[in-house]
């Protein structure tokens, strides 16, 4: 990262073939569309070259990764609307023992995280799937870690409540049928 | 979420976190929500990771024909509403015109291709709709989207707009380095379309690079030549 604070394109490159695929997964569970996560993968890494002698060294880079991820999703998400899909199939890696009804349960659990706001959303993603630990939340978006831990659990609560919502939907549960 | 519940919620998220806890699980026991939120949370890591398509950094190019095409735009659109406005304008200055709105189109659309967003090549393709197919640059500037875009929905959108291009012998020979160089069966599906009329087609059977189930596709287009594409 000193490398690339002084301008140099190449080191920019190293950092991307390291963290993008995991940036991406981070905004297509933001965003639901595979199209804007692929522009705000890029966003981030064009922030870090433009703003890359804001960070301090003291700060691990893949936080400050996040945070600049973080930010550059709410930008995005002012600015502008983007489809959210029932995910394709193809835009999922396929674990073995892979069953039709599993494949339907995480559709719509990802629907369910979808319809949540975007800071509870967000909570669950970086604490469930990118493997933040609570305290590098907090580090990351500025509260203490217990108010992490008490918004994460009161967010899971309300995906809860979302996913059994849409798994009582009977035109939802038709559609999956469907695909 | 009752009072226990909302005393409980720090020893809860520790408890997501993998940290042991006598008194969450004998709350566990006796609470339905709780302990469905905890299921929840263990379901949610059985969910497959979305897959990150190939991706490669891309910084912002010096090259860029937008302030050239709102200029155009403009002196166009000047140009057509003085016309508009005059009972006989002279025929060929009318044909000069649409002659120059086609060229503006055609540098739109190969600006947009040459964006760093995914969305805005993509809208660059769509607008290549509008184009004339004849126009060997813009039929090139596909081709190179669909050899070396590092988004999969961009290369599908560019092999399909590249079906209304005549091909040459040329363009021909760089599909088949495509096939050969591109690892998504879909993009290779796509490609195999547009070669429909080759006769090395059956070659692909004994390609090493060729998904198996994209053989498959080419052993059923090869049975039944009306079935092309995506059904």
């Amino acid at each position: 990262m000193t490398a690339v604070r002084e301008g140099d394109t190449h080191a920019l490159g190293a950092l991307f073939d390291r963290h993008h695929a995991a940036l991406y997964r981070y905004f297509y569970r933001m965003s639901g569309s595979a199209s804007a996560s692929e522009d705000l993968t890029q966003d981030v890494f064009l922030r870090l070259l433009k703003k890359g002698e804001t960070w301090n060294p003291a700060m691990k880079f893949t936080r400050w990764t996040y945070r600049i991820a973080h930010n550059t999703f709410i930008d995005r998400s002012r600015k502008s609307k983007w489809e959210t899909e029932m995910p394709a199939q193809h835009e999922f890696a396929a674990p073995s023992g892979r069953s039709l009804e599993r494949d339907e349960e995480h559709a719509l659990l990802h629907k369910a995280l979808l319809q949540l706001a975007p800071d509870k959303r967000e909570l669950l993603i970086l604490s469930r799937f990118q493997g933040l630990r609570y305290d590098q939340i907090g580090e990351l978006l500025g509260i203490e870690t217990n108010t992490v831990k008490v918004r994460v659990f009161r967010a899971l609560g309300q995906l809860r409540e979302a996913y059994a919502a849409l798994s009582r939907d009977p035109i939802l549960l038709a559609m999956e049928a469907k695909r | 979420m009752n009072t226990e519940c909302s005393s409980l919620e720090l020893q809860l998220a520790d408890y997501l976190a993998g940290v042991p806890s006598a008194e969450v699980d004998a709350h566990l026991a006796v609470c339905e929500q709780c302990r469905a939120s905890v299921a929840l949370w263990s379901n949610m890591a059985a969910m497959p990771a979305p897959v990150a398509p190939r991706m490669r950094l891309q910084l912002p190019r010096p090259r860029n024909y937008w302030p050239l095409a709102l200029a155009a735009s403009a002196l166009l659109a000047a140009g057509l509403g003085f016309y508009g406005g005059r009972a006989s304008a002279p025929s060929n200055d009318i044909a000069s015109l649409r002659k120059e709105v086609r060229s503006l189109r055609e540098v739109v659309a190969l600006s947009l291709l040459d964006q760093q967003s995914a969305s805005e090549r993509l809208r660059g393709i769509r607008y290549s709709a509008s184009v004339d197919a004849s126009d060997p640059e813009l039929a090139e500037a596909l081709s190179h989207t669909l050899r070396a875009d590092p988004s999969v929905d961009v290369r599908l959108a560019a092999a399909d707009a590249l079906r209304r291009f005549p091909q040459s012998t040329k363009s021909r020979e760089s599909m088949w380095q495509i096939l050969n160089a591109d690892d998504s069966p879909l993009v290779q599906i796509a490609v195999i379309d547009l070669l429909s009329e080759d006769p090395r087609l059956p070659q692909l059977l004994n390609n090493g690079n060729i998904h198996p189930s994209v053989k498959e596709y080419v052993q059923a287009v090869l049975a039944n030549p009306q079935k092309r594409g995506f059904q």
